[in-house]
């Protein structure tokens, strides 16, 4: 780490968080600000999938924003293939919880924009987009609007925007929080296919116990008022069999072990959380 | 069953809150409200309730309309009003799109401009009239000077309140896709407001028509406004009222273009009332 702002091919993907901290400014004035996350540090080597997790306002969402680039950081450092977060950028792509589909556009300039406005050559677009449709099982809705699809398809148009405009890491914001549980679950095993493909890095943001188990490759859970990073949680056991489908991962004894201490932690902070506004 | 059912009794009319009112329904409905206008005009003014020179049935009225528009080479004057309204409004439009544009996306602009813009929009612009008379002169610069500002504060706080409420997660999405400032403003707010714009450009043109005639009443040589006054001085009531018919009917024409326009060039934001 001689130059450690110089962008080396063995750091890229590569997520660092250093000892981060947000402040938000009091909601009134001559409120003192009100700390949502103090030191946070959390690392992702390339191609793994990381999972924010826990209580509610503990401050997943700001410290996934902060690493797009669109929050402030307050204290510590942030660096995405060895470059220091200052402000959003392409090699950050962020999907959100609600829909983001640009509704005048059809799916697949959806899926292109990114590339248009980063003018890739339209033969070379051409090609990525149509690879992520197909990867995204909307080639037939190519032609259609937005507004024409169910909610997961247009998660899914989101996605699919983010991946090809080729990041170094993708950030989502429970993506499929709005979803129901059917289209939850192939939604999910659809990220995880794509993403190993590509060996992309992830952070994605959950509620969900069993979503972070399944997905996740380090489960970052955080405590709250100010949100700190508890523990850190690594689903080792069945390797590959975890992802084969829900119902192989939950025959896993190991699963329900570290199900029910999660669930133990979430309620340990509730109750905590319960005391504290009594 | 459930269809069928609804099918079966296409014609019934019922009152009940938010229930769809079909095509043909409406149609009809609103027909039956002209032809109960027009039926009541036509019962009070042949009835005798008052002499019929102040007070012409709906049949002299169209036929003094036909006869402007044969004899007195009423379209010049038609075409005066509405080459008065476009070039104002044009002007109006060109002026408060980029101010309103930039206060809606950024805080920073509406924090300077809206203490300026917000208390001209309570000035009445037929107040400036005896100004603009001094400074322009009776002719058609100053006319459509008070086009311009009749309508030009509402615009500007109208394209900036809309511009405002463009959805935050589509320009942080864009910014995450690598978008720069300028694109985000162009490709994004400006044409994810688009929409809103033309039906903005549709209800203040309507304004604009209402401060035409203010505008042509005042030392006015033509114009739809300037036919109506010289209609008062010879106490032609029939010719009045045509005039006024006409003002209506042209409102309700450039209102249907501008629908028309909103169809044609928004195809994504049509209601779905066909599916597939
Ligand atoms: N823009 C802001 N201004 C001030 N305070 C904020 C802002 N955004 C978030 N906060 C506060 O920071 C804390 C963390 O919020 P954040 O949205 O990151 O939580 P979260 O973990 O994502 O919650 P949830 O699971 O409900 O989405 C909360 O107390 C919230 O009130
Ligand atoms: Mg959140």
């Amino acid at each position: 780490m001689a130059h450690p702002e110089s962008h080396t091919s063995s750091e890229f993907g590569e997520l660092r968080i250093g000892a981060v901290s947000k402040r938000y400014p009091g909601a009134n004035r001559g409120e003192p600000p009100r700390l949502a996350l103090e030191s946070v540090s959390f690392d992702l080597q390339r191609g793994a999938m990381g999972v924010l997790l826990g209580p509610s306002g503990c401050g997943k969402s700001t410290l996934l924003r902060m690493v797009a680039g669109l929050e402030s950081i307050s204290e510590g450092r942030i660096t995405v293939s060895g470059r220091e977060v200052t402000g959003p950028g392409r090699d950050r792509g962020m999907v959100f919880q609600t829909y983001t589909s640009f509704p005048w556009l059809t799916v697949e300039e959806n899926v292109g924009y990114g590339l248009r406005i980063n003018s890739s050559a339209a033969g070379r677009r051409s090609g990525v987009v149509d690879y992520f449709l197909d990867r995204i099982g909307l080639m037939p809705f190519r032609k259609a609007y937005p507004e024409q699809l169910s909610g997961g398809m247009r998660q899914r148009v989101a996605i699919a925007r983010a991946l090809a405009n080729q990041p170094d890491i993708l950030l989502m914001d429970e993506p499929f929080g709005a979803l129901d549980p059917e289209t939850r679950w192939q939604m999910q095993e659809l990220v995880l296919g794509i993403v190993h493909k590509e060996r992309m890095t992830v952070l994605m943001v959950t509620h969900d116990i069993e979503e972070a188990i399944f997905m996740g490759d380090r489960i970052a859970f955080f405590s709250r008022g100010p949100g700190r990073l508890l523990e850190i949680i690594e689903p080792t056991f069945g390797a590959d069999e975890r992802r084969l489908d829900k119902a192989a991962l939950k025959a896993i004894p190991d699963y329900g072990e570290m199900e029910s201490h999660i669930l133990q932690m979430m309620r340990a902070e509730g109750s905590r959380a319960s005391e504290q506004t009594a | 069953m459930y269809i069928w059912r609804r099918q079966s009794k296409p014609r019934a009319v019922r009152i009940a809150f938010q229930r769809p009112v079909s095509v043909t329904q409406r149609v009809v409905l609103g027909t039956a409200a002209w032809l109960i206008f027009l039926g009541a005009w036509q019962y009070a003014a042949t009835a005798d309730l008052a002499p019929q020179r102040l007070f012409p049935p709906p049949t002299q009225v169209l036929s003094a309309l036909e006869n402007l528009f044969r004899e007195q080479a009423f379209h010049a004057d038609v075409l005066a009003s509405l080459r008065r309204v476009a070039i104002s409004f044009a002007l109006a439009f060109a002026f408060a799109l980029p101010l309103g544009l930039f206060m809606g996306a950024f805080p920073v602009v509406a924090a300077f401009f809206n203490p300026l813009v917000s208390p001209f929009r309570y000035l009445p612009a037929p107040a400036f009239i005896p100004l603009l008379l001094m400074w322009l002169g009776a002719g058609d610069t100053q006319k459509i000077a008070l086009l311009f500002l009749g309508v030009v504060w509402f615009l500007v706080t109208l394209i900036a309140d809309h511009v405002r409420s463009v959805r935050m997660e589509l320009i942080e999405t864009a910014l995450t896709l690598g978008a720069s400032t300028r694109q985000v403003l162009g490709g994004v707010v400006f044409r994810a407001s688009l929409p809103g714009l033309v039906d903005i450009a549709r209800q203040m043109l309507a304004v604009s028509w209402t401060y035409l005639i203010i505008a042509e009443i005042v030392a006015a040589t033509d114009g739809v406004g300037a036919m109506i006054m010289r209609a008062r001085r010879f106490v032609r009531v029939d010719e009045v009222m045509a005039g006024i018919v006409m003002i209506g009917i042209l409102g309700l024409l450039l209102d249907l273009l501008f629908r028309l326009l909103h169809w044609k060039l928004f195809p994504y934001a049509r209601q779905r009332s066909r599916k597939p």
